[in-house]
């Protein structure tokens, strides 16, 4: 109960509704329960000689139990509903908001599935477990109090024989329920493996068409459906005899209550109270539903149960640790030097990944990384970016603390390219455009051609306004220049570049690099390559090894060092 | 005649056990209208005559008649469960089937996703469709019907209340279930637009950031949820009438039968038992109705099921066998203006006006930039796409002639996407569960996967994990050329195979290949060194071949070809 704290925020708003929706419940159930209270009373007429009840004063107060009973049952169903779908936006929001806001570190894109399962299904979970799952829950409390009470009003043996004869139904429903649990695991197991085996024949399509494997395929698939087809069966099984052994003891109760009621009245035993035909016939309403309440309340509890296990993993994706992007001062007017002061940064306490590491980078200079792969280029980027936090030392810009100032604004005036590239669903223009919304088409199509892409997007069907997605179709290298187009179109003052063309075929690489070179001019830019060709006319090559900077200086100087740069640069023409 | 391909037809089968159940719930549904007769007895002979022995008889039936009843019902559940999950395998088994024999471009025109999750989840609801079917269906119009049939019986105005309370809340039913269909695919889609952007938002968290875009992507998000909780809102004002009115039907019924039995006091056709008992059958509706409400939501979910699957179920394959025999005399290979593109409407061709020859044995080199189309060529060669036009002959005759199976077996490819199965490195090599050995071992040897296969503990029976995450980028395509060499028979292409490989390997591998005399070669490449020994290099440019002949020869003709050489060496 400790997790529904959890939620505690999201209802504040709806406090108010939901007491209302508790009162219509209770109106709505005690009304419909009333009906066959006075149904049994005018029936006693039957046989009663004196006048218990005025007949005409009951049936009109039946008419007004059915109009409140209905309007305050829709009153019930429709606000929960509502409060349901209220709520849940807000912890929906809530939980994208607080991906948005979280470390980059946090956010990881090989954890896409889980981070979606949580926005999507958890949040999902959350709605129909508890609160359509306690509006359930409660119904059925509601309703079972409220008929034990009724029951004793009208007959306290009969009702004493419910209550007594009630727990059989629960522990035979408890017991299959046990029994089944069993088999659903190990169905969902199938199902998951047969979930990857799928996915794999589907990714791996043409290599199947390729080498004739489709039988195979067929064969192996065959293999797992029937292992989960055995479990499926076991499982459906299960699950379908609780509500007829339920429906079962519902009758066997039933019958003993008519026998003992009928006993009751013909042999007139005195019980303290009045209990005529009428009310034998209310108390058979009552008791032949008396089960369904605990059937539906069973079903909710696995709702309910599995909405704590979302709320738990919702609550771990709210409180994820968030990033401060607004304190601080404003970046300088115009970056003159970006200096790194013996900066450290390590992903895992103890194990440093960058080290040691300083440089100068000023205005209009483009400054190179190169080094073995794992060395830390792209780690220094990312610092560089200001996506983690240093270990020691610092970066300056104008010999101000880069710490001081504010993380949105310093973004701002960076553009970085990465070497996955970032392609959303949306037309290739929007893709573009992203990182300026006011571009028009032309200076889109302008930055296209720059960037080489102009070619592929009027080859795609509607040019630039092809829908496109992260998997429709476009290869690596299309998508590395979409992103590249981003950044000439946004043409920022510090340009980052991490394996940018790695993807890009070497012709259109050594185009592009017109483009680059004009876009960086009189820019600051730092630049990872693998292929050394693209950064020899860099002012800086800091070249990386383990962490820390081993050698610097431009191409020549490095090459006349003779040292690690040299080895690398060489080992290329062998 | 095309046999008609839908998903039922997996359950005629099964028909006369999924008519079986529903005529057993029949039986079930008789027991439990049974029972307020037997109510109805007890309280006019039993209580009415002060008779114990006749109220403990009736009483005892009705005992006897509930065991009954669950026996008939218990053997219903059985046939529900068990053809329910028959009908599953079955369409599991058709849906994977129709999967695997479609063409590349059709399962990309469908996306793989949606078929992923035809076969895991639409097939769930429909099979769950099903046993709702068998085991639901009837229940409450067979409780209904027979209601309404035996309130006539007991009093005339009784049955006409009866059948006018059914009528309208099936209209209402009726009203829902047809209404909320429509509503149920809005939000889906918006749920669709909700994974879509989150998605994207999580993947681009970097570049979000970076360009300070954070804010902006959580108010795009808002207004999608937004939509989201206004559509489940619209639903949730529909199906919220549903409970509210049956049950003020239901009880306006109840209202009016006891003011019926209060007229009808002086009546001495009229009895308490005939009251009560009318009383229970609308109980026994009222069940009824709830349970048809709360079952037309997944039978909506399973007809919606249903409808994609049979979409998907008529696909045929766009690869179409006519095995013929066509014989001319002609080079082994022969690209006749070969034309094609993926997408129909596109500006440009992805391939345009390719022709070419190759004879047996010899060596083709294919180079280009990213997206030139280098690739496509060679997937026309093995019929993954068919040509738009042009004509394609292997060794004389026209590859659309040839029985696609022979076909394919003729040709083995290492292709540029590594694709591995998770399973061991032999398995992934052989494909199969027998291995020739020797082939095996010259295969491993000429793709130098001997040297990382050695290191591994359990050598060639490694296990090589989902997509080949295990393996770096060199071993995944060393071992995807070591199965495409035991597989090769006539021509073998290595689409780009060795980019991963430094230019020792590179050129080791290649000295191997072109060991094999009677083979045919093709080998895509960017770097020219792994092409320069080629009998023939063709350059493609945007679709086109924009210059052929040897090294030599291109270096002398073909300005782009000597432009990619020349920036290849001044990298070196």
């Amino acid at each position: 109960m400790k997790k529904l704290r959890i939620i505690r925020p999201y209802l504040k708003g709806s406090i108010s509704l939901i007491i209302l929706s508790l009162v219509c419940a209770f109106i709505a159930i005690g009304s419909k329960l009333a009906i066959p209270l006075l149904a049994g009373k005018v029936i006693n007429q039957f046989v009663s000689s004196e006048e218990v009840i005025d007949v005409e004063v009951a049936m009109i107060l039946m008419f007004s139990l059915v109009a409140i009973g209905t309007i305050f049952r829709y009153l019930f169903d429709y606000l929960t509903g509502y409060i349901g779908a209220k709520t849940v936006k807000k912890i929906r929001d809530d939980v994208f908001s607080s991906y948005m806001h979280g470390l980059v570190k946090d956010i990881k894109s090989e954890e896409n599935g889980d981070l979606v399962l949580r926005l999507v299904n958890d949040v999902e979970n959350v709605q129909t477990g508890l609160v359509s799952g306690f509006a359930a829950f409660y119904d059925g409390i509601v309703t079972i109090l409220m008929t034990i009470v009724f029951m004793f009003v009208l007959n306290w043996v009969l009702a004493l024989i419910v209550i007594i004869l009630t727990p059989i139904s629960i522990v035979v429903s408890r017991f299959i329920s046990k029994f089944n649990s069993k088999h659903f695991k190990s169905q969902a197991k199938d199902a998951g493996t047969i979930n990857g085996f799928v996915n794999e024949t589907l990714v791996n399509s043409e290599t199947i068409t390729i080498y004739d494997l489709k039988e195979s395929k067929n064969k192996e698939f065959n293999e797992l459906n029937e292992k989960y087809h055995a479990d499926n069966f076991k499982a459906n099984m299960g699950a379908s005899i609780i509500n007829p052994s339920t429906r079962l003891v519902n009758a066997f109760i039933n019958a003993i209550v008519i026998i003992v009621g009928a006993l009751i009245i013909i042999q007139d035993w005195k019980l303290g109270i009045v209990f005529l035909v009428g009310d034998l016939s209310s108390f058979l309403t009552y008791s032949a539903n008396f089960m369904q309440p605990f059937n539906e309340i069973s079903d909710v509890l696995a709702e309910i149960n599995y909405a704590f296990a979302s709320l738990s993993r919702i609550s771990e994706a709210i409180n994820i640790e968030k990033e401060d992007v607004d304190s601080g001062n404003l970046v300088p007017e115009t970056i003159d030097t970006i200096k790194a002061n013996n900066i450290s940064f390590s992903y895992v306490p103890g194990k440093k990944i960058i080290s040691n590491y300083s440089f100068v980078a000023s205005r209009g200079k483009k400054i190179a990384l190169v080094g073995p792969t794992g060395c830390g280029k792209t780690t220094v980027l990312s610092i560089l970016m200001r996506f983690y936090e240093l270990d020691d030392g610092k970066i300056e810009i104008n010999n101000e603390d880069l710490a001081t100032i504010s993380k949105k604004d310093y973004r701002e005036i960076i553009g970085m390219v990465l070497q996955e590239p970032w392609i959303f669903s949306g037309t290739v223009y929007e893709n573009i455009a992203y990182a300026k919304k006011d571009a028009s088409k032309e200076e889109v199509i302008e930055a296209a051609k720059k960037a080489q892409a102009y070619g592929f997007i009027q080859r795609l069907p509607q040019g630039i306004d092809t829908y496109i997605s992260d998997s429709s179709g476009l290869s690596l290298g299309e998508k590395q220049l979409i992103s590249v187009t981003r950044i000439i179109l946004l043409s920022p003052e510090i340009v980052i570049l991490d394996e940018a063309t790695s993807n890009i075929d070497i012709r259109t690489e050594f185009l592009l690099a017109k483009s680059f070179d004009e876009l960086m001019k009189g820019k600051t830019s730092f630049v990872v390559a693998h292929r050394l060709s693209t950064i020899v006319n860099s002012d800086l090559i800091l070249v990386m090894k383990d962490g820390e900077i081993v050698e610097s200086g431009t191409h020549k100087e490095l090459l006349e060092k003779k040292g690690f740069y040299h080895k690398m640069y060489s080992s290329q023409f062998n | 005649m095309k046999k008609q391909n839908t998903a039922l037809n997996e359950l005629r089968k099964y028909s006369f056990k999924v008519i079986l159940a529903p005529l057993l719930k029949l039986i079930e549904v008789a027991t439990e209208l049974f029972m307020p007769f037997l109510i109805r007895y007890i309280l006019d002979e039993g209580i009415n005559g002060s008779n114990i022995d006749l109220t403990l008889i009736y009483g005892g039936i009705m005992i006897a008649i509930a065991f009954v009843g669950f026996g008939i019902t218990m053997i219903a559940q059985y046939l529900a469960a068990r053809v329910s999950s028959d009908f599953g395998r079955d369409l599991r088994a058709k849906l994977f089937e129709k999967a695997t024999s479609l063409s590349e471009e059709q399962l990309n025109k469908i996306g793989k996703g949606k078929i992923l999750n035809l076969i895991s989840n639409d097939s769930m609801y429909l099979q769950t469709g099903v046993m709702m079917f068998m085991r639901l269906i009837f229940r409450p119009p067979f409780l209904l019907l027979g209601a309404s049939v035996f309130s006539f019986i007991i009093d005339w105005r009784a049955g006409i209340i009866f059948v006018s309370t059914i009528i309208l809340s099936a209209v209402v039913l009726l009203f829902v279930m047809f209404k909320s269909p429509k509503f149920y695919s809005k939000i889906q889609n918006e749920m669709d637009n909700i994974v879509t952007i989150s998605s994207d938002s999580i993947n681009g968290i970097k570049p979000i950031k970076a360009f300070g875009k954070e804010e902006e992507q959580i108010d795009k998000f808002k207004d999608v949820s937004k939509q989201y909780k206004n559509k489940s809102v619209s639903v949730i004002t529909l199906n919220s009438f549903i409970n509210p009115l049956t049950f003020c039907f239901v009880n306006l019924a109840m209202v009016l039968v006891v003011y019926i039995g209060q007229i009808s006091l002086s009546d001495p056709d009229f009895s308490i038992g005939k009251l009560v008992s009318l009383i229970s059958y609308l109980v026994t509706s009222l069940a009824a109705l709830v349970m048809f409400s709360r079952m037309i939501v997944s039978v909506n979910k399973a007809l919606a099921s249903r409808k994609r699957i049979d979409e998907f179920l008529a696909y045929e394959s766009s690869i179409e066998n006519n095995p013929k025999d066509t014989k001319i005399a002609a080079p082994f290979i022969k690209f006749d203006n070969v034309s094609f593109s993926y997408s129909k409407s596109a500006e440009k061709k992805t391939v345009e006006s390719i022709s070419f020859e190759v004879e047996k044995g010899q060596t083709l080199g294919i180079i280009g930039g990213t997206g030139s189309g280098k690739s496509t060529i060679v997937s026309l060669l093995s019929r993954i796409y068919d040509v738009d036009q042009g004509d394609i002959l292997i060794d004389g005759k026209n590859i659309k002639d040839y029985d696609i199976r022979e076909l394919r077996k003729m040709i083995s490819i290492s292709p540029q996407k590594p694709s591995l199965f998770k399973g061991s490195v032999k398995e992934n090599i052989i494909l199969s569960k027998e291995a020739d050995e020797e082939k095996l071992n010259k295969a491993i040897i000429d793709s130098l996967s001997k040297e990382f296969i050695d290191k591994f503990d359990e050598g060639i029976d490694h296990l090589i994990e989902e997509g080949g995450s295990n393996l770096s980028g060199g071993q995944r395509q060393r071992i995807l050329i070591a199965r495409a060499l035991y597989h090769k028979s006539q021509i073998l292409i290595l689409d780009d195979s060795t980019s991963a490989l430094d230019y020792i390997s590179d050129k080791k591998v290649r000295d191997a290949i072109s060991s094999y005399k009677d083979l045919t070669k093709i080998i895509i490449s960017q770097r020219v060194t792994s092409l320069k020994d080629c009998d023939m290099i063709l350059v493609i440019d945007e679709g086109k071949i924009v210059g052929r002949g040897k090294h030599d020869e291109l270096m002398r003709s073909s300005s782009i070809y000597k432009e990619i050489y020349d920036m290849q060496v001044a990298t070196r």
